[in-house]
């Protein structure tokens, strides 16, 4: 042995896995670099694509004789992998499909710098920037700068979604019906009346006697609802340009009603919270209705077991849920302020910079997103209920049918009250165009934590205020409060408006090729 | 004679770049893994970056407006009332049941070690999932356990209150922990001098006579010890919150955001390494300093 290796059998095996090991790696690397890469690599998160795109690839592929590969990885991993990837040169995927509040994050350097193709040109030479072939607002979550990078997905309209049968049975107790429910007056007017405890128990409706019952259920853990209520009054974070727009009055005024409806002695409004817990609210009555986008009404669906016909123990809820559009802000005369609606989530598809195929990604995101069959248009609503924002898509085969599942109560020619099937489609496409448009850019998380403190040190102030002043406290002294409060707010916002602002003057990328002009996406925006 | 020796042996001077050769691994190890980043962490800090390939020399620019951050204060204070409920809430617990599991009456002692240690088995991602269920107002089991013993507690929103959030996040590590830190309390009482303890008895001494001037000063080093890397441990915090949030920011009103968080949001939110690397050289000289800090600590123990 010390004849052929002179420093001992130790040393002589740990060289033998040596070598062994850097063989293998080389061998596993040479086997995976020699392996044909398909033509187009498409990224998603979303479980239910992985279906509803598969068809769409083998089609595609076969029409322009290439190949393309679905890959389904987990949001947080998708982003960062894709963000490390984009900033170290490693390969990237063809196309992803990007969501919600992530487009500022690619976007956060020199223009010239993102990792995304810009898509505003072809947009508008290819006719998408038409508002008679698609909504034009909802470009706004996929620009930066006045420049797209992303095909949006969807809308997103949001309604309320109730349980008929609760409100069937306090609309008779409390004389009104969600017809009603017009205005955001209206709402908390009569939310101030029947949020309380159920006062007799229904095994049939699943409540029971001394059981919380709150009006709607409003997050203030995160900017969910607060997002949902900005931008319906048509006001939002930050504008197409990127600046810091949340120091207004309006915002000041949102923050000081949402405080009123989840703290104090007329609150209307309890979190529910999300998976087991918040169906469970739902089952007992806790809170009466929700904020509602259209991709919410097929995970209710889902998570509510509503399709298995084979189920020996069906959801109380089945057939028992309802939609009414969002209550609407108003003036003092009564007009409406803002958007019908507001929007709560969203996906975007974007090509990658450094894509050798980019023509042929450019090709398939048509295909996949605008130019859709309407075979393929029809089969994506049945398994989503999301609303594309392609316009043909709600021509589609079965987008305009009646849902086996969710209800609309009207009044009847002779002005009763009735429950009748709903058409979803119809609901949330009719919605599309007063969807209101939701910019995001890279400083959008920091600006939604600091206008949540905001909200924070107002709620505390609030409450300790109103401990103070006692249960019988005047209306002049709750004026006052209120009054205190708002200046509060006020205040708040322009310090937290003045520190997002420092964030974004500090970053010294931003400074070049920021567009002096509005963005299209903006100026186009309707009410 | 002694060099032939040597070289009969096959000693340094028959092969003098052998142990450098077996060396070899682990400096180029060391070198691409701790130096390199060290000194690339130092570069960092002077710049401003989008992303790694994208830097701009800014000078002291980061570490002045780290400075001026109001946020960077916030998630100081977070992570040092957090350490601070560490040491003076978890550690007297731990002791508390590392003494109660080693006295001879105990039953089940094996069951009752495994049984509060066994949280500590689990990783922080886990545990702060588990606990966004445990914690939800109405229906959390804690909520429920609190309503139920004291009727007061059912509607508390653990996660969403910024007022409650932090003692949430207190309480999930006082979970977590105990145990882990109940081992070594176990440890050190188990080699406590016996023979000191029956001499105390002997003469006359009472149980918390005994605990106060024999076991105490036995178990020291390793309260110390416990201390520190309760301390560091503490500094550190981060998958907790993280998960606890599940990833979306830090809580409302940044009220979970630890220092390591502030440093993950500038280098992963906002990719700017630059920044994230001035946190990671503030955050090093904040343990350093509690680290010479526990030092004195222990000199000063030394010459007791």
């Amino acid at each position: 042995m010390r004849n052929i290796y002179p420093f001992g059998k130790a040393p002589f095996v740990i060289l033998i896995i040596a070598i062994v090991a850097g063989i293998t790696y080389g061998v596993m690397k040479w086997q995976r670099s020699s392996a044909k890469r398909p033509d187009l690599i498409l990224v998603f998160q979303a479980d239910i694509h992985q279906k509803l795109y598969e068809k769409a690839a083998k089609d595609f592929g076969e029409k322009h004789n290439c190949t393309v590969r679905l890959q389904r990885v987990q949001k947080e991993v998708l982003m960062d992998r894709l963000q490390s990837a984009m900033q170290t040169g490693c390969e990237v995927p063809d196309l992803v499909e990007l969501l919600e509040g992530t487009i500022g994050y690619f976007t956060r350097g020199k223009l010239e710098n993102v990792g995304l193709v810009d898509l505003t040109e072809r947009l508008k030479a290819e006719g998408y920037m038409d508002p008679e072939r698609m909504v034009q607002k909802r470009y706004a979550l996929w620009s930066s700068r006045g420049h797209i990078f992303a095909i949006p997905h969807d809308v997103h309209p949001a309604g309320l979604c109730y349980r008929v049968d609760l409100l069937e049975k306090l609309g008779k107790q409390f004389g009104f019906d969600v017809t009603d429910l017009t205005t955001w007056d209206k709402f908390v007017e009569i939310g101030q009346k029947i949020t309380g405890e159920w006062e007799e128990s229904d095994e049939a409706l699943g409540i029971k006697k001394g059981n919380k019952r709150y009006m709607i259920d409003m997050a203030d853990d995160s900017m969910i609802s607060m997002i949902i209520l900005l931008t319906q009054r048509g006001f939002d974070l930050f504008d197409g340009n990127g600046n810091v727009a949340f120091n207004s009055p309006e915002a000041a005024e949102l923050i000081a009603w949402f405080v009123h409806q989840t703290r104090g002695p007329k609150r209307i409004a309890f979190p529910a919270g999300d998976g087991q817990n918040f169906y469970q609210g739902m089952k007992e009555g806790l809170d009466l209705f929700y904020f509602t986008p259209d991709w919410r009404t097929m995970q209710f669906t889902v998570d509510l077991n509503f399709a298995d016909d084979n189920d020996k123990n069906p959801s109380i809820l089945k057939g028992k849920l309802g939609l009414i559009p969002m209550p609407v802000w108003t003036d003092e005369n009564g007009n409406r302020e803002g958007y019908q609606t507001g929007t709560w989530g969203g996906s975007g598809l974007a090509i990658t910079k450094s894509s050798k195929n980019q023509e042929l990604a450019w090709e398939f995101a048509k295909y996949l997103y605008l130019e859709a069959s309407d075979e393929d248009f029809a089969n994506r609503f049945k398994a989503t209920n999301i609303v594309p924002p392609v316009k043909k898509a709600w021509s589609a085969p079965g987008f305009n049918d009646d849902s086996p599942y969710f209800k609309q109560m009207v009044h009847d020619a002779a002005g009763n009250l009735i429950t009748i099937p709903l058409s979803l489609g119809k609901f949330y496409a009719s919605q599309a165009d007063s969807t209101p448009p939701h910019f995001s850019t890279a400083y959008t998380s920091q600006a939604e934590t600091e206008f949540l403190n905001v909200y924070y040190a107002a709620r505390d102030f609030y409450e300790s205020e109103l401990d103070k002043a006692g249960k019988d406290a005047s209306p002049e002294k709750l004026k006052e409060i209120d009054d205190k409060m708002l200046q509060l707010i006020k205040d708040g916002l322009k310090e937290k408006a003045a520190y997002i602002g420092r964030l974004v003057d500090r970053n010294v990328f931003l400074k070049d090729g920021v567009a002096e002009s509005k963005p299209e996406t903006e100026a186009k925006q309707e009410q | 004679m002694s060099a032939n020796i040597k070289k009969s042996n096959g000693g340094p001077d028959r092969h003098p770049v052998a142990p450098w050769m077996f060396l070899a691994p682990y400096l180029l190890f060391a070198a691409f893994f701790f130096v390199y980043p060290l000194v690339y962490a130092a570069w960092l800090a002077f710049h401003q970056t989008d992303g790694p390939n994208t830097a701009v020399f800014v000078g002291f620019s980061n570490f002045t407006f780290i400075f001026t951050d109001p946020r960077f204060y916030k998630a100081l204070s977070n992570t040092t009332i957090y350490a601070i409920a560490s040491i003076v809430i978890q550690l007297p617990i731990a002791l508390g049941l590392a003494m109660l599991l080693n006295s001879s009456a105990s039953r089940m002692k094996g069951a009752f070690r495994l049984m509060i240690f066994s949280p500590n088995l689990v990783g922080q991602i886990f545990v702060g999932a588990m606990f966004t269920v445990i914690f939800t107002p109405h229906y959390g089991l804690f909520n429920k356990g609190l309503d139920a013993l004291i009727g007061w507690g059912l509607e508390k929103q653990w996660l969403q209150d910024p007022h409650l959030l932090l003692p949430g996040l207190i309480i999930i590590s006082l979970w977590m922990y105990v145990g882990y830190n109940m081992i070594y309390f176990l440890a050190g009482l188990q080699s406590v001098d016996k023979q000191l303890l029956e001499a105390a008895q002997i003469d006359g001494a009472n149980g918390w006579q005994t605990f106060l001037h024999i076991t105490i000063p036995q178990i020291k080093p390793i309260a110390i010890f416990v201390v520190i890397m309760s301390t560091i441990g503490s500094y550190q915090l981060f998958e907790l919150p993280f998960a606890l949030m599940k990833g979306q920011g830090f809580g409302p009103g940044d009220s979970a955001l630890t220092i390591v968080g502030y440093l993950y949001d500038w280098g992963f939110r906002n990719g700017d390494l630059g920044a994230a690397a001035a946190i990671g050289w503030i955050l090093a000289a904040i343990i350093f300093v509690i680290s010479i800090l526990q030092l004195k600590v222990t000199r000063a123990y030394e010459v007791d």
